[in-house]
């Protein structure tokens, strides 16, 4: 790993990188193991400084909605399918976080950041007996991810230069893909309806009508 | 002892005390019930915020009965303009072209609505505390304050602000365990009665902007028995129970999917449940303010995946205890009529 990459890395995560130092950082991240285990070092420590390691993050509308009402249905599909779309293998929490802002301008880039879903957390969880929540960070479409960075109780499985899945990771269905965020965001517009049509007075439709945060 | 009290002092005392037995009479639930009443009843013309998590929104609200239709109109003061029209069970959105509700409303099996979350102020007891906790000052209007505590986790608490001569609702929050807003609605700014013009209900005309109605048909939506439904919870906190059961059918792939809708009373949730989708379908946990949305994949008959997702205003534990425990219905029976339905 170059001192040059470290930078590009580093101007990455602060939301400085151009297109082209992004495009870099993506393309060594899939090679360089040591890399990646910086990159998932400076992630965990920016979760750990949000708080956002034990906190479930505030998820949904906002990053995913920009996304998705900039892209429409088809090449969001398209994309994720033939999955050289240059954000498949971006991890989600990426694609949340410093990115937000540049969605819009790189167009394989807002498909990522609609996939985001913040930090997606592990189903771990959902077992009994759960730990502190495995922290997610999932991979986009099919494609496995390229890396991904979890932090189990149990396990504390440090994201390792090794590049491997850590074990919360096996449990999970598959990765968050864009038409699981459009699946979720449909079904929670349908139960804010229906309870919209439902409730007598003003709360009735203020979810509805602040559903997309503009 | 000579009586020395004078007459109007006299009456003052005894009006005190007239009211104060009135407000021992008058029960928290009562307010309750005259809030759900004024809201459909009242005429007002209010600017409210609203938190709902993420971003902090300003909305008007405008309300009217008219000629015995209930008449509304919300309209979203900031970003892409926005309203909600509504005339009795008539409801309209008016957005922007390319509005990511547009895009949603197609992206989901539509029907009619089931009549399924009526707020139902008369179970709230058993699963929540009532009592007024003083009084206060909303959009420079006298409020009562109104808490309603959950008897356990598997459900958040309000604290409401009452109009106390209208009794309608001028600010809420929806709080965690903790007391933490999870969501704030609040007016503004609010009138009541005849300071209300009728002339408001009426949408803007914007350039360009699209209409889309909500099926919200007054006549009774076939609503599904629960028996055809194929899927049910294993777990339900207590004081939940089903409101509604529906299959829908997405237009596109004809896949069928089931909802389960529950509520307390208070607080709801959905759970739906279709094939395993071909593609995708991760297991998540997502919540933005109150509402989580959690999506778990299950097996149905022979190792059939199926995909469940929850939404609801309910703690994140509880969803996921609860999305973990759907099973399908039954024996045989149950299970064929889902493969059947395939």
């Amino acid at each position: 790993m170059t001192e040059k990459l470290r930078q590009s890395l580093s101007a990455v995560i602060d939301d400085e990188a151009d297109a082209f130092e992004l495009r870099r950082v993506l393309d060594e991240l899939g090679r360089d193991d040591e890399l990646r285990a910086l990159w998932e070092r400076y992630h965990l420590i920016g979760n750990a400084l949000r708080g956002e390691c034990s906190a479930l993050p505030a998820a949904l509308p906002d990053r995913v909605w920009d996304a998705l009402a900039s892209d429409d249905e088809g090449p969001l599909a398209a994309d994720a399918a033939a999955g050289d779309d240059p954000a498949a293998d971006l991890p989600a929490s990426l694609a949340a976080g410093p990115w937000r802002a540049r969605a819009g301008r790189l167009t394989g880039l807002a498909v990522a950041a609609s996939v985001a879903f913040a930090v997606v957390i592990g189903f771990n969880g959902l077992g009994p007996g759960e730990g502190p929540p495995s922290v997610q960070v999932a991979g986009v479409a099919d494609a496995p991810p390229a890396m991904s960075v979890a932090q189990t109780g149990e396990s504390s499985a440090q994201p390792g230069a090794s590049g491997q899945r850590p074990e919360a990771r096996l449990n999970l269905a598959a990765d968050a893909s864009p038409s699981d965020v459009k699946r979720a965001q449909a079904y929670i517009l349908h139960h804010t309806q229906q309870q919209a049509l439902n409730q007598a007075g003003v709360m009735s439709f203020v979810k509805m009508a602040t559903y997309e945060a503009p | 002892m000579r009586r020395s009290v004078s007459g109007p002092l006299f009456a003052a005392w005894a009006a005190v005390l007239f009211s104060s037995a009135l407000q021992a009479e008058e029960t928290p639930r009562q307010w309750l019930d005259d809030m759900n009443e004024a809201f459909g009843t009242l005429s007002y013309d209010g600017v409210f915020s609203y938190f709902g998590g993420e971003d902090l929104a300003s909305l008007r609200v405008v309300h009217m009965v008219v000629d015995g239709e209930r008449r509304e109109r919300l309209v979203h003061l900031n970003g892409a303009p926005r309203e909600i029209v509504r005339r009795g069970d008539e409801v309209v959105c008016i957005v922007q072209p390319g509005d990511a509700l547009l895009e949603l409303e197609e992206s989901i099996p539509s029907g009619p609505f089931a009549r399924a979350f009526v707020r139902r102020y008369d179970r709230i007891s058993e699963n929540y505390g009532l009592s007024f906790v003083g009084e206060d000052r909303v959009a420079d209007r006298a409020a009562v304050r109104v808490a309603v505590n959950p008897r356990d986790d598997d459900r958040y608490g309000y604290r409401l602000w009452l109009d106390q001569e209208t009794r309608l609702l001028l600010r809420s929050e929806l709080i965690d365990s903790d007391g933490r807003p999870l969501e704030i609605f609040q007016f503004n700014q609010i009138r009541f009665g005849d300071a209300v013009d009728p002339a408001m209900l009426e949408p803007d005309g914007r350039d360009g902007s699209l209409v889309t109605h909500l099926t919200l048909a007054s006549k009774q939506p076939q609503t599904i028995s629960r028996e055809e439904v194929s899927w049910r919870v294993g777990w339900l906190p207590s004081g939940f129970s089903m409101a509604a059961a529906d299959i829908r059918r997405a237009p596109s792939s004809l896949k069928s999917i089931d909802t389960l809708m529950y509520s307390d009373g208070l607080a709801a949730f959905s759970v739906f449940v279709e094939d395993m989708p071909e593609r995708g379908a991760a297991s998540m946990v997502s919540r933005n303010g109150a509402t989580v949305a959690v999506t778990h994949r299950v097996s149905g008959t022979g190792d059939h995946p199926y995909l469940v997702t929850l939404v609801g205003e309910i703690p994140t534990p509880t969803a996921k205890r609860i999305a973990r425990s759907v099973v399908p219905r039954g024996g045989d029976a149950a299970s064929s009529d889902a493969s059947s339905r395939r």
